[in-house]
């Protein structure tokens, strides 16, 4: 499996070299070993319809729908340079180049993290303060923590931002991983399950976590790579209360797996769940009443501080 | 705000935060062993039981962290182990309050053991100068780096001591300085409430912690320790420590009256936990969250102080 992943990346690396870079087009890609706030997205770029950003360096094509009677939320991206794509910890609302200490229980909600480090679309991450869940940790290149037991599987971002998911990791799996690709590897997140793959889903019905609660109908959030720089935010409305209303984990893959072949024939390359239930959060720039402000697209009434994001980034100063 | 380094000692640099830390203890245990020479104890007991009380206080408070923490304390970035030494440096993270009070309890008791002396004696004497001396630590806790609860945006609240700028042009409320003020009114009551019983004003003590620090601790957003995702450790400690000092003033009350109170608190503390599930989940407004969650501690810490106060001075 993990060699399959090796080589279907270099393939899409050698086609990331044939697209429009950064470089080429005068923008200056950010550092990926460090944490930062980006350049501020311009206003003017936001459209007034709350529904799409464009610069030259980022699209972003937000988008709503009903699955199942659950509503559901997407943000459409694509981007010229992978480090516009950032993992950005909670921490960084008091000082934008804080990092990720790994012991830190600093949280700030969704909409506080974006502020502060000049996102243009970001969300949730994998809830990274509790280790029993987030067992694995890379942040912006930095080895944080590595106690995967087997339960979860975890999604690596390399330096070129495509996905390569390590199924059912255990710590042993992934310090050989990493021994072999340390120098590739950009970021990585730990909470899964993985979705969808080469377009199909991989979460039967019988499907169960309690960890996640997989069989339980709630809120749920994703990130999926469509292409090389192109990828889609996902979340989906429930009620993590009562579990009366929402998705299971095994619906939430049809969903990613159905939305993944409106945007590609062939459907999303990998598809990652990622913290649901009040900690899932799409935040965006939308106009109101004559101002922009950052806004959470899901749920906007219900939150739980985070403790970190994936935000994406615009270049154009 | 992180530490800030004073001077560097065998090549360990010392922060302005631990050398503080250091004097006040020093200067809780001069009050402590003047008062006690004042009652007219003998210094070796007292002596004793403050160095008992600081070892066995760092060691429960290290362990307390460590345990919770263990596996960023003892294994490295890929799982490795990294030995036991960590333990020992504090190179990651720091000591837990819980664990500390824990410390100085088995440091009292352990004085009795030792010296013969009574462990309710030593807790009495160390009861005023122990809260003043966690006053002092919540209040210059912000130069650890720590301390910090919410962001605020109300120019009411940016102001220092009450928020901490963090330099980059916002403001975080200072749970550690609510909490200094809070022990320091504890404090007031201790000096004024009037003490028989050995033991009593140590009751106190551990009751009037545990009634103004559970709330503001749920506010913090700084290294917090939390187990099993959500449990914040040093409110479940807290919460023991007011369930003690309770069960010490039922010490004199009938059985019947002794589990109706027990089971009053326990269902005090459900009732918090619910009202900190709700801040979670639902969307119900925090600040009535917060307002219902202050009476019910409110009240159980009264119940607790009222029972201790009849104990002390039984009708």
């Amino acid at each position: 499996m993990q060699r399959v992943s090796v080589r279907l990346g270099t393939i899409f690396l050698m086609l990331c070299l044939l697209l429009p870079s950064a470089q080429a087009s005068g923008l200056s890609p950010m550092p990926l070993n460090k944490h930062m706030a980006g350049p501020k997205p311009k206003n003017e770029n936001y459209s007034t319809t709350n529904d799409f950003y464009e610069d030259e360096s980022i699209t972003v094509q937000i988008s709503t729908g009903k699955y199942k009677g659950v509503k559901y939320t997407t943000a459409h991206v694509k981007i010229v340079d992978p480090s516009q794509l950032r993992a950005v910890s909670a921490e960084q609302v008091r000082n934008p180049s804080a990092g990720f200490s790994g012991n830190r229980s600093t949280t700030a909600t969704g909409i506080q993290i974006c502020q502060a480090v000049n996102a243009v679309v970001g969300m949730n991450g994998d809830y990274c303060v509790t280790d029993d869940k987030c067992q694995v940790m890379m942040r912006q290149c930095k080895q944080i923590r590595n106690r995967a037991n087997g339960a979860y599987d975890v999604l690596v971002i390399d330096k070129n931002g495509n996905f390569t998911a390590l199924r059912n990791c255990t710590a042993d799996d992934y310090k050989a991983y990493y021994k072999a690709h340390s120098k590739e590897m950009y970021n990585v997140f730990c909470f899964g399950p993985v979705l969808v793959k080469n377009g199909r889903t991989t979460v039967g019905e019988k499907y169960e976590n309690r960890n996640i609660i997989a069989q339980k109908k709630t809120q749920r959030a994703a990130i999926a790579q469509i292409g090389p720089l192109e990828y889609m935010l996902i979340t989906a409305d429930g009620d993590s209360v009562t579990y009366t209303s929402g998705l299971t984990v095994a619906e939430f893959s049809a969903l990613c797996a159905k939305l993944g072949k409106e945007v590609r024939e062939e459907g999303f390359q990998l598809a990652y769940n990622l913290d649901g239930g009040n900690s899932s959060a799409l935040i965006y720039k939308k106009w109101a009443k004559n101002k922009l402000a950052y806004r959470k697209l899901n749920m906007p009434n219900i939150g739980r501080p985070l403790s970190d994001m994936i935000c994406f980034f615009t270049l154009v100063k | 705000m992180s530490e800030i380094p004073f001077l560097s000692l065998l090549g360990t640099d010392v922060t302005v935060y631990s050398l503080l830390t250091a004097l006040a203890i020093l200067a809780a245990g001069s009050v402590m062993l003047a008062r006690s020479r004042k009652k007219g104890l003998s210094a070796r007991p007292v002596g004793l039981f403050f160095l008992l009380a600081l070892l066995f206080g760092l060691l429960l408070g290290r362990g307390v962290y460590c345990a919770v923490r263990c596996n960023s304390v003892f294994f490295d970035e890929l799982g490795d182990p990294k030995g036991w030494l960590p333990f020992f440096t504090l190179e990651t993270g720091s000591v837990n309050a819980f664990g500390v009070l824990l410390g100085v309890l088995l440091g009292a008791w352990a004085t009795g053991k030792i010296a013969g002396a009574s462990p309710a004696v030593l807790l009495d004497g160390a009861a005023l100068p122990g809260l003043g001396l966690f006053a002092f630590e919540r209040l210059i806790e912000p130069l650890s780096g720590q301390g910090f609860g919410p962001l605020v945006s109300n120019p009411l609240l940016c102001w220092p001591p009450l928020s901490i700028d963090s330099g980059w042009g916002d403001w975080s409320l200072s749970v550690s300085f609510i909490e200094a003020v809070l022990l320091l009114i504890a404090a007031l009551f201790l000096v004024k409430a009037a003490c028989r019983r050995p033991g009593t004003r140590a009751l106190y003590a551990l009751a009037l912690i545990a009634g103004t620090q559970i709330i503001p601790e749920i506010l913090r957003q700084d290294d917090v320790l939390l187990i099993l995702i959500f449990g914040p450790v040093t409110q479940i400690g807290y919460a023991v420590l007011l369930l003690t000092a309770l069960i010490g003033g039922l010490r004199s009350a009938g059985k019947k009256t002794a589990i109706r109170e027990i089971l009053l608190l326990l269902l005090g503390v459900a009732l918090i936990g619910g009202g900190e599930f709700a801040l979670d989940k639902s969307d119900w407004p925090p600040l009535l969250l917060y307002g219902v969650m202050i009476l019910v501690l409110a009240a159980m810490t009264w119940m607790t102080l009222r029972r201790i106060r009849m104990h002390d001075c039984p009708a």
